[in-house]
């Protein structure tokens, strides 16, 4: 199956990939507003039908972790999303050897699955965590359960494209934000100094994470909530 | 034809049927769609950990590989006026053979560690610098010819050494510059080989170019380690019948395998506790350095790779240094290898077992003093978690299958190009 065979089957599958930014951009960024998130996974189960991810396996392209600080009865509650962070400076990039691996318009970095060769280099380099292989039992299975509207033919490297592709002009909106009911999810072009993710990016609201590794991730994230101090105990090592 | 040639048949047809059968399964049967990644009987993808015993097996295999044909092509180079000062003048087209045969291994393992294998032809159309797979793609092809290319001209320069022609100076001068070549080609591999591990941005612990110098210190370790191995078995198998009491007359060789053993193993020895020094100083790597000196790994950090790949290595070195013997260099050259192994292993698996936790940039939103506490629970809290490694069947077929192909491939050589000194080649292009 072909890309533009793939492009036009997702229109018709997802009629309202349309819906939402109407620029094209160089530079795509996701906000996430943590403390808007309600953990009640409807991105996880939006990208799973936008995007056909392997469910069944327990493998997404966005999850949301559920992080509880502190011991009873001073505890406290956090949903972090996560995806991948669409790196200016991507790892993955870098180290794909048969170059599966593509910066795209926008700056949103995406997996040719027809070239990739599958010696998960790029998981192993990814520093968030978000890649994962679609393996041949995956797509088997796929067929299955979509149908005719699979959009997954061979085993590849999956990962989050913002959604990229589901329309072709560049004009749509990530499925996981149109579904947000918290609005914890906002996407749009840095470059555009009045969207609310260069509002937010700009003023330091939002921030990302393990800066340190300089590979300048294009999703941030803002905490807007005073977090008590807690003590944890440990002090490094095994907790399994 | 003599009894011994039958025997050597035997087992080459054996190990070739066993092996090649054995791989065939690991295949489903199938090669063309085990090649497009269309078999069921792959890793699995619930493993925590994706690079498992293929990856640490055509690392092994080949760091051994360029090792063996670097430590002998090196002999053969400085000797190039003076060939009878060359200790291994004997056996020097028999190395370049077991290089070859022990690259191949490697290169099957390469390719069974994805799950497209023919999908690896895009590594050569749309080649990407910036990826250490994708130059061992094209080191590995490097290498490879450098081995065939000293192989097949050895071969002509005794065959020309043997028929007095006058080409032989040439030929034997071309074969320099081919066993020049190959030790460069060699030596960036085995640097590369080091890099896929070191030159992950997100690996801080692995430290890029220190694993490219370890792995190039690796490859004579376990060079010398496999020629000590394979040079003492075979003497002995060739050993005309009734000469067993008689002294060795190879001890003077073994003297100098033992030597070297010596040397690589303390150069090994230094650069472990460098590794460990630098790892355990750094704060951000100190948890790491802990896991393997104190936390779950560090029995097979202390046993593995301290005792078994280096003190006992480096008495057994020393006793057959001192006292020629092939049952002490081979004795040796196994424990090196097994060390050789398990530091491959901790390389590979050890930045793949720990998740770290996230950190958060430290500017701090407007009004709020959220990032500091944040970073103030994590400082707190544990580093990292242990995932665990398991060796997956379809991993233990490719191993033990590549295993078994290498002495087949190793004992066809033997059977069919003149590897011996002075023996007149009699087979194929040869002849």
């Amino acid at each position: 199956m072909s890309s533009d065979q793939v492009l036009s089957l997702n229109q018709i599958v997802n009629p309202y990939t349309k819906f939402g930014n109407t620029q094209p951009c160089k530079h795509w960024g996701f906000v996430v507003k943590v403390d808007q998130c309600l953990g009640c996974d409807a991105c996880v189960a939006a990208c799973t039908l936008e995007n056909q991810t392997p469910f069944w396996e327990g493998l997404f392209r966005t999850h949301v972790e559920d992080l509880e600080l502190g011991e009873y009865p001073n505890t406290q509650r956090v949903f972090v999303p996560r995806l991948c962070m669409q790196c200016e400076n991507p790892p993955c990039y870098y180290v794909c050897p048969t170059g599966a691996t593509q910066i795209v318009d926008g700056g949103i970095v995406v997996v040719d699955e027809y070239k990739c060769m599958g010696c998960l280099y790029c998981v192993e380099a990814c520093p968030y965590g978000a890649r994962y292989f679609y393996t041949y039992e995956g797509i088997q299975k796929a067929k299955e359960v979509y149908g005719p509207n699979a959009i997954h033919t061979v085993p590849h490297v999956d990962k989050c494209t913002f959604c990229y592709g589901t329309a072709p002009d560049g004009t749509y909106t990530p499925a996981c934000v149109r579904t947000c009911p918290g609005g914890a999810r906002v996407f749009g072009c840095l470059d555009d100094p009045n969207s609310e993710v260069s509002i937010l990016v700009n003023t330091g609201q939002a921030v990302v994470l393990n800066p340190q590794l300089n590979v300048q991730p294009k999703v941030f994230y803002v905490f807007n909530r005073q977090l008590g101090r807690y003590n944890v105990n440990g002090n490094g090592g095994d907790n399994s | 034809m003599k009894r011994s040639t039958i025997g050597l048949l035997i087992w080459t047809i054996v190990f070739i049927i066993i092996g090649g059968g054995i791989l065939f399964y690991g295949m489903s049967y199938n090669p063309m769609a085990w090649a497009n990644g269309l078999v069921t009987f792959t890793e699995p993808n619930d493993e925590p950990i994706p690079w498992g015993l293929l990856v640490i097996g055509y690392m092994f295999f080949g760091v051994i590989g360029t090792g063996v044909s670097t430590y002998n092509s090196l002999y053969e180079v400085f000797n190039k006026n003076h060939k009878d000062k060359n200790p291994f003048k004997s056996i020097s087209l028999r190395n370049e053979w077991l290089a070859l045969a022990v690259l191949i291994p490697g290169w099957i393992m390469v390719f069974a560690s994805t799950y497209k294998p023919g999908y690896a032809v895009y590594i050569y159309t749309s080649f990407r610098a910036t990826s250490r797979i994708a130059w061992n793609g094209v080191l590995y092809l490097l290498v490879g010819l450098g081995i065939i290319i000293s192989i097949i001209l050895l071969i002509y320069e005794e065959r020309m050494r043997q028929n007095k022609s006058s080409f032989a100076s040439k030929v034997a001068t071309a074969a320099i510059f081919a066993a020049g070549y190959a030790i460069l080609a060699e030596v960036i591999l085995d640097a590369n080989l080091g890099s896929v591990f070191g030159y992950l941005s997100t690996w801080v612990q692995e430290f890029g170019p220190f694993m490219s110098l370890l792995f190039v210190i690796l490859s004579f370790y376990g060079g010398i380690a496999m020629i000590s191995f394979i040079t003492p078995i075979y003497n002995v198998f060739k050993k005309p019948a009734g000469e067993a009491a008689k002294a060795d007359p190879h001890s003077e060789m073994y003297k100098i395998l033992a030597r070297d053993g010596v040397l690589a193993t303390i150069a090994v020895g230094f650069l472990m506790l460098w590794w460990m020094w630098l790892t355990a100083t750094n704060q951000e790597t100190w948890p790491w350095a802990n896991l393997l000196l104190f936390g779950p790994y560090n029995k097979i950090f202390w046993v593995g790779v301290v005792l078994v790949g280096i003190i006992i290595p480096l008495v057994l070195y020393g006793i057959a240094y001192n006292k020629p013997y092939g049952g002490s260099l081979i004795t040796a050259s196994i424990f090196s290898l097994l060390g050789m192994f398990t530091i491959i292993s901790l390389a590979d698996l050890i930045p793949q077992s720990i998740t770290w936790y996230y950190t958060i940039s430290p500017i701090s939103p407007a009004g709020s003093n959220w990032v500091y506490e944040l970073r103030s629970i994590f400082n707190n809290g544990p580093l990292w978690s242990f995932l665990s490694f398991k060796i997956p069947f379809y991993d233990t077929v490719w191993f033990l299958g590549s295993a078994l192909f290498l002495l087949g491939v190793y004992t066809l050589g033997v059977l069919i190009l003149p590897l011996e000194e002075d023996e007149k080649a009699k087979h194929w292009i040869f002849k």
